[in-house]
């Protein structure tokens, strides 16, 4: 384990925590039968911490980085053309109608696709089936999936002007797609953002396939 | 032979009692069972859904784990019958390409909920009709299909208790329902250190081998960095929960599944309720 054999119990807040707050965190002492959950634990991309830089391909092989988009918000969407979570938000227009909200609004949007064996042109199709007015990157390879944490299709990355991360996670609160008032997450923090603010809430837990990275 | 049972109550209870078996609309098929041939009044029976998923294949726990969607089971039953929640088994956890962990059930799972029986009903009288619809995310190494399937289940009314689908309701080859452990029959004592990170089992026997933790779902709540160390009689279980900012946690306890292997090697579980608010309330310097 990567932390001292010592307590560290920070806080706890029931209700309307307004800082992540660490409820308890105790190492293991070593010794015999012990088993390590590693659910949460790959390095990938932390909330505050600079964001991984990237540079890949987009679905018309033009080589995309991070670097180019200076004094820019910029969205991360990962995506995947066949699972179900990304299917029902193309057909409900939530990643197009929020990028279109704030194109205008120094705010970029970049998908990102790290499904094991797609190719550009599998990401073409995406683009031009949906009328996409953004780039899908290449990442079948995984370097970037795995360098941000990403695990779930849809799962979200903002990135502050400063290149931080400002928000990791779900993009709205309604893995079904059956809630009357859904909260989108990415909205909220984006909307936070523009106006100059901090985002309030900067982590949720992503739903959706898992990325399908190659064994 | 199970179908050949189904068939013998069929003719016992004058072609009333029936199970329905339906296609596989997407790596899932579906079959819904009762553990009683008829109601009996006053009485209360379990119901069941047993789900054969194809080879290569998974479906969820009621907390999917990094990725996916529990499995959900809505009933609809008649008027005075009251249906428990679902009891979801010992769950396995899936090691996905990319290390993504996903809680869930492979094979065949029979999903559970008790159902009380009114008093009242006339001993004699019509059969009733006891519908589920189910929603569950199958998924593969490649690939994730949603599916649902609504099926039905009619059981005639007998004034006495007549058992059916034992061997099915207490398969060893099925995963096991857990059992709490506030319970007289639970294996072990549960107790929660200071500030509730840590848990110890005190097993009753030997200890077991191969003990996880599952965490039940709090979408507020991330559970990591979780430690399992068994030593002697005494399991320790340790993690570091994190309240996602701007979110709050909806109950006061974050319940969880301990799982083993008991002595027959048998995959076993032990439900635990950590108590939230026994957590010492300090903000963050």
């Amino acid at each position: 384990m990567r932390v001292s054999k010592q307590a560290l119990i920070l806080t706890l807040a029931l209700a309307g925590a307004a800082l992540t707050t660490t409820v308890g965190l105790v190492m293991a002492d070593t010794m015999a039968d012990t088993m390590a959950d590693t659910r949460g634990e790959a390095t990938g991309a932390q909330v505050g911490q600079p964001a991984p830089k990237f540079s890949l391909q987009d679905q018309d092989g033009k080589p995309v980085s991070l670097d180019q988009y200076k004094d820019k918000i910029v969205v991360l969407e990962w995506v995947n053309p066949q699972c179900p979570f990304v299917q029902r938000h193309y057909q409900e227009k939530t990643m197009i109608s929020l990028r279109d909200k704030y194109k205008d609004q120094n705010v970029e949007w970049i998908a990102i696709n790290s499904t094991n064996g797609t190719t550009a042109q599998d990401n073409k199709k995406w683009v031009s089936s949906n009328s996409l007015n953004y780039p899908i990157l290449d990442d079948s390879q995984g370097t970037v999936g795995h360098a941000y944490g990403a695990v779930t299709t849809p799962q979200m990355f903002i990135i502050d002007k400063n290149r931080n991360v400002a928000y990791k996670g779900a993009i709205d609160n309604d893995p079904r797609g059956k809630e009357k008032d859904r909260l989108n997450y990415v909205d909220k923090a984006l909307g936070e953002l523009v106006a100059g603010k901090s985002v309030s809430t900067t982590e949720t837990k992503s739903y959706g396939c898992s990325v399908k990275y190659a064994k | 032979m199970r179908f050949l049972s189904v068939l013998m109550a069929v003719t016992a209870f004058g072609g009333t009692a029936a199970t329905s078996v339906a296609a596989t609309p997407s790596h899932v098929q579906v079959r819904m069972l009762a553990d009683v041939k008829a109601v009996k009044p006053g009485d209360t029976f379990r119901i069941g859904l047993l789900l054969n998923v194809d080879p290569h294949w998974h479906i969820y726990w009621e907390n999917p784990g990094d990725s996916g969607e529990a499995t959900s089971i809505k009933y609809d039953v008649p008027t005075g019958f009251h249906v428990h929640e679902t009891i979801f088994p010992v769950p396995a956890r899936l090691t996905l390409p990319g290390g993504i962990v996903n809680y869930g059930y492979e094979n065949r799972v029979l999903l559970i909920a008790t159902v009380d029986t009114p008093a009242n009903l006339d001993p004699h009288g019509h059969p009733f009709r006891f519908a589920a619809t189910i929603n569950w995310l199958a998924c593969s190494e490649e690939k994730c299909v949603p599916g649902s399937q609504a099926i039905e289940l009619t059981l005639p009314v007998s004034p006495d208790k007549f058992e059916d689908n034992q061997d099915t309701f207490a398969s060893k080859s099925l995963p096991q329902f857990p059992v709490d452990c506030a319970t007289s029959d639970s294996p072990a004592t549960c107790t929660f250190g200071i500030g509730g990170a840590q848990v110890t089992i005190k097993w009753k026997q030997q200890a077991p081998r191969n003990v996880e933790f599952f965490p039940a779902p709090e979408e507020a709540l991330q559970i990591k960095h979780v430690t399992v160390q068994t030593e002697g009689d005494t399991t320790a279980i340790r993690y570091q929960a994190t309240v996602f900012s701007g979110q709050t946690i909806k109950s006061h306890q974050l319940r969880a599944l301990i799982a083993y292997d008991d002595g027959d090697g048998v995959r076993q579980g032990v439900y635990i309720a950590i108590p939230l608010e026994s957590f010492p309330a300090k903000s963050k310097p």
